[in-house]
Order: structure tokens, then C-alpha cells, then sequence
């Protein structure tokens, strides 16, 4: 872990978190484990924020829950993408890639 | 939507499903995390501390889940008052001061503003009265004057924008009523055969008056419900007659129980239409157009705005003024909205109240600003609860939301019980009858029960002090401070919250100040009043009441009896001198004013003086003891056959007369188109009232001017109370009536003072109160701060303060605090003063006579409070003061 850790920026968990569901129901350390190993170990979510995060998310209707056997069955929560959850990911992503474009246009011009 | 719905519906009702859900879930992560770093190979020991270490606080990490999951508001609350409930209830003492302080403010802040809309915003008993107008008549010279019955004719029949045009009396009559064996004194008005009508007023029994009455000349009478209860409450009293002195009226029908009258405040006995009054051998009432004795009712024709009605009116008093300039010249008609009190007092009921309000809530402000500072004291205390409870994971908003939880609790129980104890006052006096002197037993109906709005405004009220007083607390104990608690760091003096608290005390006492030199003021003016000089010599006059014309007496059999009166009251043992005279002084009535003109004054502007005069005879002055400065009194020569004669006061012949001799000048009295000689001047004394400044007063001859009433005053040797009997006894021994009871002076006196005692009672019941908040609030204040400093206290005794040095120093800190605040209230109080200056009789801005002994009062008592209040605290031994926790 040689390398520097970043603090997330405010608003992205929610994307992150969405984006890693997309891929398949996942339970929250799950969720964690895989967010920092794709992020070649620079992001680590802890889970003070994880879970109110995954609440929230649940409440506004762009996830769900149930609860299912984990690999090593154990009863775990797991969360999966709504649809409603499938459209807001998309939505975000845009809005990522034009704030990203656009903030690298920025520094570009310094 | 629906996910927000069903999370937060599962949160609240499956509260502990969802609790034991959170911790597998936490559990979950928390061993898969441990089982991460024994795979990674290390011992389970180390990895179960890591795994706790990077955790940090599992409560926290719930709590803000519960948040995010948007547990319910109501749980929330519900939770909140459970724990309020338990906190105030172990601080049980505290909570009975604050509630009961907070009652007591509440009580009197629903009085003021139950009087306040009684009096200003409630319309009369009416069907839709938004509809109705009132109307009255200005000139340039009088703001507020009635309109004539030929007016309101006219007004009545010409009007495009009413639907119907009522009048009602400008004052209530007091008279005799007579009726099956009853006969008593009773109050009665007399209103327009239409009044009913247009005020959509349904009878309780028979009928009201139906317009077209008062042309029929039938007399007619309507009951009140309560006269009517009052009487037995006769259902066949229809048909029946009662007698209003000798002239009988036909009852026609019982008002309504909400129908008090029209005159607020006064709860009528009989209403009477116009028929006798209207009557062609009436011409005074019936046709005179300077006899304005009425206010007009009217209901707006539906679609007409009250500024169309009012173009219309002007239009028609334009046409009034041009066909009898005498009466109507430059006099306009002028609508108001209609509310209980008629138009020409409503100025005064607006200051009335106003200042009622501002007082009432001036105490509120005291009351919230002592609680403010009792919670915050308790804050204090609280502060290691508190700090545990964010370290377990509360968020300060919650906190703060808790802590305002109780504040609104203190508040609204406060707020109910003033709220029941305002409307159990003002049940018990919406009815009430008392006696005046003069005038006798009156009824008084004051229907001053709060309304909606009154609830609505109290409910904002507490809202408004739940947040005043809770505020300043709750962002207080919740800042977040826990290292310094967690060390049990003593707190030294100087910071920012204790700014904050002293603040708080200033400004209790600055209020206080200001209540106080109110209070202060009205003693003084009403000193000043009593030192007032009536300019009679005379004390010990007894008075009673003589009416000719209700006793059914012409002119010249009454003629007849000024002889055996005066005989009579001369007999009386002890009876020294004795009068018989139109007014009494210091009544308070207006004396009739006359247009005279000065003859051979060179001045134009001395040929339209109005002068008060009343009308005496020959002994009137030497009975009440007024010196004849120049010339003669009225002598049994001066007969109606012979010349005029006046009698003057001194002010008047040094208006008109300066430097001259006004003795056997003439006047030239426009009334009657007559000159009269005066023949005496008498010295200046008080007419009206107390705080009247010297004006010209004529005095004319009873011999010469024939009065249907009067008054037989006598001077007696002793307390002239003793001769009230006997004077009535002789009256009746003449077959007059006796209607109202004899009176002396002094009860005249008594009633000429009632209203400022009446308002002085009320400003000092108040002041007090607002005294016992301040000084509750400044005990509680600098108790709580020298317990907070209890370990600085011990600090500094252990390195060697003497005891007499530290209540120095606190006694310094409080006479700055106390000082500001006394300093503010002075300015307060001097503004009120400028503003207020004529309410008050011989009051300058600046009364340093009521300032000076307020302020210093005030500041002894801030530094004998915190003297009491500290003491204990110094007392202590400083290892106690260290270790005490």
C-alpha cells in the first residue's frame, strides 16, 4: 500500500456504489473489497460512510435489499440495482464524464 | 416515492426488526473484515484489534444509518418528549419555577390580547358584519361628532349605497323602569325602528322593531335577554308594558343572548325605538339639526365598496351643508369599520390597549428570559451528559432538537395553563355590575372571551418562547467540546456563553427599570392629581339629584318648590349652607357651551367665543366655598322680567378685560340673540376634572333660566355623608322622586381618580411581577455562574483569595451587568415618557424625581441578590469546592 490514498469527493460513493452493483448483487464489504481492488487499492470506502450510504441509496428507491447466503454461508444483506437505480447510474455517469472533461479542461489551461 | 415510503413506514414500525438487521449487518462486515487479516496471516488477536481500530465507533455508524434510512420524525419525537420528560421531571424544581413563571406571563399576555381584539378587531353581534360600516360626522373644529335624526332622514332615504341605515345612541340613558311590581333603575337606548334589521338580529321572543315604527309613533320596547332573565325570565312578557319614568312602552319581543346593547362594554336593560322621541311635540329631537345624539349602522349594498359608499356620503353632506349651513356648513359624513367601540373612542381604546400589550408582553419578555437562563444553568450541568451522548454517536442537530424538545414542553404547559386561567378571568368578569357614584349601579357586559385569532396568536407566542428560551441553551450545551469535558476542564470566568447569559440579565433588568419607572410615573401623576388645588374652600358637600320632568313638573310648579327646598335643606340639623344649581363639580361632564360675543372689544376675534357656563343661584358660592372677588352675587331681584345678568370667573375677565374693571360689561349671548351685563366675578376653581388648565366659565341665574334638573348641594358641619339620608328623606317629603342615591363630594372626587387608580392597580400588579421575574431570573443567573466557577473559586481560595475578595469580585461583575441594564431601562423609560407625556398630569420627559430612586432601588437590589446568591458558594471549604462534581 505504497500508494497515496485519496479522499473521495463529495457525491462520488453513491456513483461508485451504483456502478459496482451494476455488475452483480453484492453484500457491503463486498461492495468495499471490490471498489479497492479496482481502483488499484487507491480508494478505500470505510464503513462509516458505506452504510449510511447504502440507506440512503435503498430509501430513494435506486437499490434494494434481501437477504441471501454468502460464499462462506453466512447471512449476509445483499443490495441490487432497481431500475430506477439503472437509470439514475446512467445519469450520473454523464454527469461524471462532463465534470471530469470539464475540470481537465480547466487545469489543461493553466 | 414508494421505497422512501416503505423504508421509512418499516423503520417505524418494525423498529426492532430493522435494529437487529443493522448489527448482522455490521457483524457481516466486521468478521469478514477480521477474516481479511488472518488470511493475510495474522494472529486472530491483532486482527480482530485492527479490525476494531479502523471500525471506530459502531454506535455512530448506526445512528447515522438510522438518519440516512430517515427514521421517522415521529419516532424521533416521541423519543425527544420521553426523555424531555424525564430530565425535567429530575430537575422537578427548576421546571415548576420556569413553568409557573412562564404560566403567569402567559396568563397575562392572553388578557392583553383578548382585551386587545375584544376591543379593536372584533365586530359586533351581528349577521355578517363585514358588511357593516359605522358612521359618524367631522368638522374642521370636532373630529368625531353624531348625525341629527332630520340628517340621518336624509342620509337614510337619499343613499345609493346601503341597504339599510340604522342609528344608534352616542351614549347609553340611565332611568327608571317600572314593570309588574318591579321598579328599579335600569339602562335603556333608543335606536332606529330599522336597527335590527339591518343588523340581521333574530328575536329570542315576539318580535324586534320593524322599520316604519317610528313614523307610526307607537312606543315600542325590546328586552335584553338578561333584563329579561333578570325579570323572571316571562315568557308571556309580550304585550306587556313597561313604564321608562312616566311613559309606558309596549314590549314587543326579548334580543337574542349574545345582543348586549350598542354601547360596548354596557349591557343594556330596554330598547327603545323612536317613537316618542320623533314625536311632532318633540321638535328639539325630531327636527333640530345641532342635536347630534346619533351614530349611523349601515350595511353595504352588495358589491359597493366602503370608498363608493363613502364618495356617495360626502356627496350628500355637500347637499346638507349647502341647505342648513347653520348646522351642516363644512360637516362630513365619514365611515369607519364597525367594531364594538364607537368611533370617537377608539383612539383612545387603540392607546389603551397598546399599552396594555406592550407591558403584557414586556413581563412575557422577562419570563422568557428568565427561563432562557434557567435552562441554560441546567445546560451547564448537563454538559458531561451530553458530551457522552454525542460520543455514543448522537448528531448535535439531534441534540439541540432535544434540548429545544424541552424548552417546548416548558412552554406549552405554561402556555395551556395561562391559556385556561385567561379564559376563566375573563368568564368571570364578561358579566359584572358595580356602582358608581353619581350615576348609580351599572351592568357591565364585556364579551372579551378569546376567539380563534386570540389561539392562533397564543400558540404563536409559545412557539416564539419555546424558541427564545431554548435556543440559546441548546446551541450551548451542544457544542461539541469533548476533550475538554472528557478532562473535567475547569472552566474560568470570561467566555463567550457567559456574554451571552449576562446579556440575558441585562436585559431582564433593563426591562424591569423600564415597568418600574412606569409604575413610578403614575404614582407621581397621580400624587400631582391629588395636590391639585379645586380652588373650593369647601369639603364637606352633600348633593342629590332633582328631576322635574320625570316627576311630570311644568316649569312653573317647579318655580314653586325652589323655596320649600332651599327651606327644607336649611332645617337639616347641621346644615350650614345650601344650593340649588344646574352642575356639580368635577363631574366630568362637559359643561354646555354657549357663543357669545365681547360688546366694544376691540378684538374681532373675541365675537365668537364659546364659553362653558352653568347655571346657579345667589348661594351657590359661598355653599362650596368659591371667594367673590369683585361685584355681587345673584340676588332674588334678578328676575326673568329683569335685564341679564352673568357672573364670571377670573380667568375670563383677564381674558377679555385685561386691566380693566369687569364689572358692568356687556355680552352678547348668540343663543336666544340676548346681552347680558355681568355683575360679579368669583375666583378661578376646577370645573370638570382634576387636570383641567384655567378657562373662562359663566355663571347664569337659576331666577333667570329655568332648569328641568338640578342639583340641591348643601355644606354641612360634619361628614357629609351623615346628610345623605336625611336629604333624600326631605325630597321625598316634596313627593320628587329619589331615583339615584345622594352623593358627596368626595365620592365625586373618589370617581374622578377611579381610572388612573384603576390603571395604577393594574401597573403595579404588573410591576411587581415583572420585579419577582427579575429577581428570580438574576438569583438563577449568578447562582448557576458561580457554581460553574466553583473550581476557580477553590483554585483561588486555596492559593489565598480571602472569601470577602471573591463576593468583591463578584459584585463588581454583577454592578456592571445590573448597571448596563438599569442604563438601558432609563433610556427606555425616558422614550416611553416623551411618547406617553400626555397621558400623565405634570409629568416632564426626564422625571428625575421617579428615575433617580428607581435606578439606585434597582441596582441595591441586583448587588443584595448576587450577594445572596454567591455566598454559599464562597462559603464552601476549598477542597469541596475542587472535588464537589
Amino acid at each position: 500500500m505504497a500508494q497515496r490514498k485519496v479522499d473521495l469527493p463529495q457525491g462520488t460513493l453513491d456513483l461508485l456504489i451504483l456502478r459496482t452493483l451494476a455488475l452483480s448483487p453484492e453484500n457491503g464489504w463486498a461492495i468495499s473489497e471490490r471498489i479497492h481492488q479496482v481502483s488499484n487499492e487507491v480508494l478505500r470506502v470505510q464503513q462509516g460512510s458505506l452504510y449510511p450510504a447504502l440507506h440512503r441509496l435503498e430509501r430513494r428507491g435506486w437499490i434494494k435489499a434481501r437477504w441471501a447466503a454468502s460464499e462462506n454461508n453466512r447471512r449476509a444483506k445483499y443490495y441490487e440495482l432497481t431500475k430506477a437505480g439503472r437509470r439514475q447510474l446512467e445519469n450520473e455517469k454523464s454527469d461524471w464524464k462532463k465534470l471530469t472533461a470539464a475540470v481537465a479542461q480547466v487545469l489543461g489551461t493553466t | 416515492m414508494f421505497a422512501d415510503l416503505r423504508t421509512r413506514l418499516r423503520a417505524l414500525f418494525r423498529r426492532d426488526a430493522v435494529e437487529v438487521e443493522l448489527d448482522d449487518e455490521l457483524r457481516y462486515h466486521f468478521d469478514q473484515q477480521v477474516e481479511k487479516y488472518v488470511a493475510s496471516g495474522l494472529p486472530r488477536a491483532e486482527a480482530m484489534r485492527r479490525t476494531r481500530l479502523e471500525f471506530g465507533g459502531a454506535d455512530a455508524v448506526k445512528e447515522e444509518c438510522r438518519e440516512a434510512r430517515g427514521v421517522h420524525f415521529l419516532e424521533v419525537a416521541a423519543q425527544d418528549i420521553r426523555y424531555s420528560l424525564r430530565m425535567l421531571a429530575k430537575n422537578w424544581k427548576l421546571s415548576a419555577i420556569a413553568t409557573l413563571s412562564l404560566a403567569v406571563a402567559m396568563t397575562l399576555s392572553v388578557l392583553g390580547l383578548s382585551v386587545a381584539n375584544g376591543v379593536l378587531l372584533r365586530p359586533p353581534f351581528a349577521k355578517t358584519p363585514q358588511q357593516l360600516v359605522t358612521i359618524y360626522t367631522s368638522t374642521p373644529t370636532a373630529e368625531f361628532e353624531g348625525v341629527s335624526y332630520p340628517d340621518y332622514k336624509y342620509y337614510r332615504d337619499h343613499n345609493r349605497s346601503f341597504s339599510g341605515l340604522a342609528a344608534v345612541p352616542t351614549s347609553i340613558s340611565k332611568g327608571r323602569l317600572v314593570h309588574g311590581g318591579r321598579d328599579e333603575m335600569g339602562t335603556t337606548e333608543q335606536v332606529s325602528d330599522n336597527y335590527f334589521a339591518v343588523m340581521g338580529i333574530q328575536p329570542q321572543l315576539g318580535r324586534l322593531f320593524t322599520a316604519g315604527d317610528d313614523e307610526q309613533h307607537s312606543p315600542e320596547a325590546v328586552l335584553t335577554y338578561s333584563c329579561w332573565k333578570r325579570w323572571g325570565a316571562d315568557s308571556h312578557v309580550v304585550g306587556q308594558t313597561v313604564m321608562l319614568g312616566l311613559q309606558p312602552f309596549t314590549i314587543v319581543g326579548v334580543a337574542p343572548k349574545n345582543f348586549t346593547g350598542t354601547v360596548f362594554g354596557f349591557n343594556a336593560d330596554v330598547m327603545v325605538n323612536f317613537a316618542l322621541a320623533t314625536a311632532p311635540d318633540q321638535p328639539q329631537t325630531a327636527t333640530d339639526r345641532t342635536n347630534r345624539w346619533f351614530f349611523l349602522v349601515g350595511r353595504l349594498q352588495p358589491g359597493v365598496t366602503a370608498k363608493l359608499a363613502g364618495a356617495d356620503l360626502r356627496a350628500l353632506s355637500a347637499q346638507l351643508a349647502a341647505d342648513y349651513p347653520a348646522a351642516d356648513k363644512d360637516r362630513t359624513a365619514l365611515l369607519a369599520s364597525t367594531t364594538v367601540l364607537p368611533p370617537d373612542t377608539r383612539s383612545t381604546g387603540q392607546l389603551i390597549s397598546g399599552v396594555l400589550v406592550a407591558i403584557v408582553l414586556l413581563v412575557l419578555l422577562i419570563a422568557c428570559a428568565n427561563v432562557a437562563n434557567l435552562l441554560l444553568g441546567l445546560a451547564t450541568g448537563r454538559k458531561q451528559e451530553i458530551l457522552i451522548r454525542s460520543a455514543l454517536g448522537a448528531t448535535r442537530g439531534r441534540l439541540i432538537r432535544q434540548l429545544l424538545t424541552e424548552s417546548l414542553i416548558l412552554c406549552t404547559a405554561g402556555g395551556a395553563i395561562g391559556f385556561a386561567l385567561a379564559v376563566a378571568v375573563l368568564a368571570r368578569f364578561s358579566h359584572f355590575s358595580t356602582s358608581l357614584p353619581v350615576f348609580g349601579g351599572f351592568d357591565f357586559a364585556t364579551n372579551l372571551q378569546p376567539d380563534g385569532t386570540v389561539l392562533a396568536v397564543t400558540l404563536a407566542v409559545i412557539l416564539a418562547a419555546s424558541l427564545a428560551t431554548g435556543l440559546a441553551p441548546a446551541l450551548y450545551a451542544s457544542e461539541p467540546n469533548v476533550a475538554g469535558a472528557l478532562s473535567g476542564e475547569a472552566v474560568v470566568g470570561g467566555t463567550r456563553k457567559h456574554l451571552a447569559r449576562h446579556a440575558l440579565v441585562a436585559v431582564q433588568i433593563a426591562v424591569c427599570t423600564l415597568v418600574i419607572a412606569g409604575v413610578g410615573m403614575f404614582l407621581r401623576s397621580l400624587h400631582n392629581l391629588q395636590q391639585v388645588n379645586t380652588g373650593l374652600s369647601s369639603r364637606r358637600l352633600v348633593a342629590a339629584l332633582i328631576d322635574f320632568q320625570a316627576d311630570g313638573l311644568s316649569e312653573a310648579e317647579a318655580e314653586k318648590l325652589y323655596e320649600p327646598l332651599n327651606q327644607g335643606a336649611a332645617q337639616l340639623y347641621g346644615v350650614e349652607s345650601q344650593t340649588l344649581a344646574r352642575d356639580f363639580p368635577l363631574m366630568d361632564t362637559n359643561w354646555a357651551a354657549s357663543e357669545i360675543a365681547i360688546r366694544g372689544a376691540s378684538d374681532a376675534a373675541h365675537q365668537h367665543e364659546q364659553i362653558p357656563g352653568t347655571v346657579v343661584d345667589g348661594n351657590y358660592f359661598q355653599t362650596l366655598g368659591i371667594p367673590l372677588v369683585a361685584g355681587r352675587t345673584f340676588a332674588a331681584t334678578d328676575s326673568k322680567e329683569r335685564p341679564e345678568v352673568l357672573i364670571i370667573n377670573q380667568t375670563m375677565a383677564q381674558t377679555y378685560w385685561p386691566g380693566e374693571d369687569a364689572i358692568g360689561k356687556e355680552v352678547h349671548v348668540k343663543d336666544g340673540d340676548r346681552n347680558a351685563t355681568v355683575v360679579g366675578v368669583v375666583a378661578d376653581s376646577k370645573y370638570n376634572s382634576l387636570d383641567e388648565a384655567a378657562h373662562p366659565v359663566i355663571y347664569y341665574a337659576l331666577s333667570q333660566h329655568y332648569q328641568p334638573g338640578l342639583m340641591i348641594i348643601a355644606r354641612t358641619s360634619g361628614d357629609p355623608r351623615l346628610w345623605e339620608q336625611p336629604l333624600a328623606q326631605m325630597l321625598r317629603g316634596l313627593h320628587l322622586h329619589v331615583d339615584l342615591p345622594p352623593f358627596t363630594l368626595d365620592d365625586v372626587m373618589h370617581f374622578t381618580l377611579l381610572i388612573p387608580l384603576l390603571t395604577l392597580s393594574v401597573v403595579v400588579a404588573l410591576g411587581v411581577l415583572a420585579l419577582l421575574l427579575a429577581i428570580l431570573g438574576l438569583y438563577g443567573a449568578v447562582f448557576y455562574s458561580v457554581n460553574e466557577r466553583r473550581r476557580e473559586i477553590g483554585i483561588r481560595v486555596a492559593l489565598g483569595a480571602e472569601p470577602a475578595h471573591l463576593i468583591q469580585m463578584f459584585l463588581r461583575q454583577t454592578a456592571v451587568i445590573a448597571g448596563a441594564g438599569v442604563a438601558a431601562g432609563l433610556m427606555l423609560g425616558i422614550a416611553a415618557t416623551s411618547v406617553f407625556k400626555s397621558q400623565f398630569f405634570r409629568i416632564s420627559t426626564v422625571e428625575l424625581h421617579v428615575l433617580l430612586p428607581v435606578a439606585a432601588a434597582m441596582m441595591l437590589l441586583a448587588l443584595a441578590i448576587c450577594y445572596a446568591a454567591a455566598r454559599p458558594w464562597i462559603r464552601m471549604s476549598p477542597l469541596d469546592a475542587v472535588r464537589h462534581n
